[in-house]
């Protein structure tokens, strides 16, 4: 199938239930792929479950040993990978699956699964932005999209600075952030701002926060602490089963946050960095590190993984 | 009345004031009695016991310089840190005359060699199932009795509900390589790393989770559960020293044995 008669299908919420792979070309092709998964996903009013491995896909698990979830929404599955190797029969069995994948081995298996995302080019980039109904004018739309270097993940995470508001305001919301500096200057970023600008090696938004850390006042404990919070929400409400926020301790805003995070780092990435927090407060607490680097290291550390 | 420990008390008896060491380390695991033979060498050498184990401070020691009427200082290393370790280390060399000094330690390892080697140490013997079951308020729990190994365990184990965390003991061997990372996490709110209700004491936990690897790796031989006990130890010991965030250290440990687990499946 082509994107187009899939995109007809599900503006009409005639989209098929059966698996669907879309085989994006670059990032900004992925980001597409993943606003159709919402999309259907909110016609169905349905929660989306993330999976990076098949395995977790083919033999599910239940919440082994929180308190049980079970309840009556409907789930869509998306698995992220990069590479679609092996031919699954199982797969081919799902409903209300999605995978995206950079690439698909077996085309031939998988045939009639695969829709195909090509690389999203400058003018569908804008037409994307102008159609999100922000109200705001297309010059200031320009000047953003020039900032975040057509990054389609990074005008997603400033616009939502600005989603936030009656769409008659933005407009002249919009004006008044630029002129405020609200989208380059960072200084009210919090340290979630903080990780995800780490995680999606964001250099310029980290070289802005990095400056007003200190502003922060935190002691390097209650950084540390702030990192591992962070990281672990991330992971908790990104990669779970049911997202119920009595079996996660969050409360409906965060977690609503965090799911509509766009995901730039693998799951493997953001356990390495979590393992890497964790240790890090071993390590300061004995002496191992000295305080004074070690926002420096968290940074670097992080983003070599 | 202290139980198993007839080689530390004849050796007690056997010492006169004199011949006493002055700095003393008694080893042994958390309620194995060592203040209780603290109080029995008081009693021998008929000298106060004071423990000084919160305020290591140089302005302590040096306050206890003048001190006229000789005593028995009691340092427990439980929560010490390398700083207040440096901080003692002239007192251990050079005790006040006719003082003592008693260092307790549950792990020679995590303290400086430089404090080791000015101490006599002493080691407590191992309690066997026998000298534990005395302690036994209930006598059919035996599930606190294979895992408690000092009589203070014994008589702290049983307010809890041991059999219930042996169970979500197996239930984490059984099913963390299959399980999703979220999930796997989601295991941290089940266990009081402070005073919280309805939550599984986490340090209790840990001794009932590394008696159920051990138990399951004596049984099976099987090289996971083997690193798994490795990871184990090295997460109570982080847990148990320098003061470091628990829940951290036990998220830490969940993604590592979930990898485990993982690994050797693939």
């Amino acid at each position: 199938m082509k994107l187009f008669e899939y995109k007809n299908l599900m503006v009409q919420q005639k989209a098929p239930k059966r698996l669907v792979i879309f085989e994006y070309e670059d990032v900004n092709a992925k980001f597409i792929a993943e606003q159709y998964v919402n999309y259907v996903a909110t016609y169905r009013k349905a929660i989306i479950n993330y999976f990076d491995n098949i395995d977790d896909l083919i033999n599910p698990v239940e919440d082994l040993f929180a308190v049980s979830t079970v309840d009556k929404n409907e789930y869509v599955k998306v698995l992220f990978i990069d590479k679609l190797e092996y031919q699954y029969e199982e797969l081919l069995n799902m409903d209300n699956l999605f995978i995206i994948t950079k690439k698909v081995e077996s085309v031939d298996f998988y045939e009639n699964y695969i829709i195909k995302v090509k690389k999203v080019l400058e003018w569908q980039i804008k037409d994307y932005i102008y159609s999100t109904g922000l109200g705001a004018d297309t010059r200031a739309l320009d000047w953003l999209l020039a900032v975040c270097k057509n990054d389609m993940y990074k005008v997603h995470t400033e616009l939502q600075k600005i989603y936030i508001f009656k769409q008659k305001d933005r407009h002249e919301l919009m004006k008044q952030f630029i002129e405020d500096g609200i989208f380059t200057d960072l200084s009210n970023y919090t340290i979630f701002n903080f990780i995800l600008a780490i995680i999606t090696k964001d250099t310029e938004s980290i070289a802005k926060i990095y400056m007003d850390i200190d502003k922060l006042g935190l002691s390097v404990p209650g950084f540390i602490t702030l990192v591992y919070q962070n990281l672990r929400n991330l992971i908790l409400v990104k990669y779970n089963l049911s997202s119920s926020t009595q079996s996660l301790g969050l409360s409906d805003k965060q977690i609503y946050a965090i799911n509509k995070t766009p995901l730039a780092f693998n799951l493997e990435q953001i356990q390495k960095a979590f393992q890497f927090v964790c240790d890090l407060d071993e390590r300061f607490k004995s002496g191992q590190i000295d305080k004074d680097i070690v926002v420096d290291y968290t940074i670097v550390k992080i983003m070599s993984i | 009345m202290i139980i198993g420990q007839d080689k530390i008390l004849n050796r007690i008896d056997s010492l006169t004031y004199k011949q006493f060491p002055k700095t003393l380390m008694l080893v042994g695991l958390k309620g194995s009695g060592r203040h209780s033979i603290c109080y029995y060498i008081s009693e021998r050498l008929n000298l106060e016991v004071v423990d000084i184990s919160d305020n290591l401070t140089l302005e302590t020691i040096s306050n206890i310089t003048f001190e006229v009427v000789p005593k028995i200082y009691i340092i427990d290393t439980k929560d010490i840190t390398v700083r207040e370790q440096n901080v003692i280390l002239k007192f251990l060399e050079e005790p006040l005359a006719n003082s003592f000094i008693i260092v307790l330690a549950e792990n020679k390892s995590l303290l400086l060699p430089t404090v080791l080697n000015r101490c006599a140490v002493w080691e407590l013997n191992s309690y066997t199932k026998e000298q534990l079951q005395q302690f036994l308020m209930v006598q059919d729990n035996q599930n606190v009795l294979e895992v408690a190994k000092t009589p203070g365990q014994i008589l702290e184990y049983q307010n809890h509900p041991i059999s219930e965390m042996m169970a979500l003991s197996n239930l984490i061997l059984e099913r963390i390589g299959g399980a999703n990372i979220s999930n796997a996490l989601t295991l941290t709110n089940r266990l009081a790393f402070k005073e919280e209700k309805d939550k599984y004491d986490a340090r209790i936990f840990f001794d009932v989770l590394l008696y159920i690897i051990n138990k399951k790796y004596i049984d099976t031989r099987d090289y996971k559960l083997y690193k798994i006990y490795e990871a184990t130890n090295e997460m109570i010991q982080a847990v148990d020293y320098f003061n470091t965030d628990k829940k951290m250290q036990f998220d830490k440990y969940l993604v590592s044995i979930r990898q485990i687990m993982r690994e050797e499946n693939s």
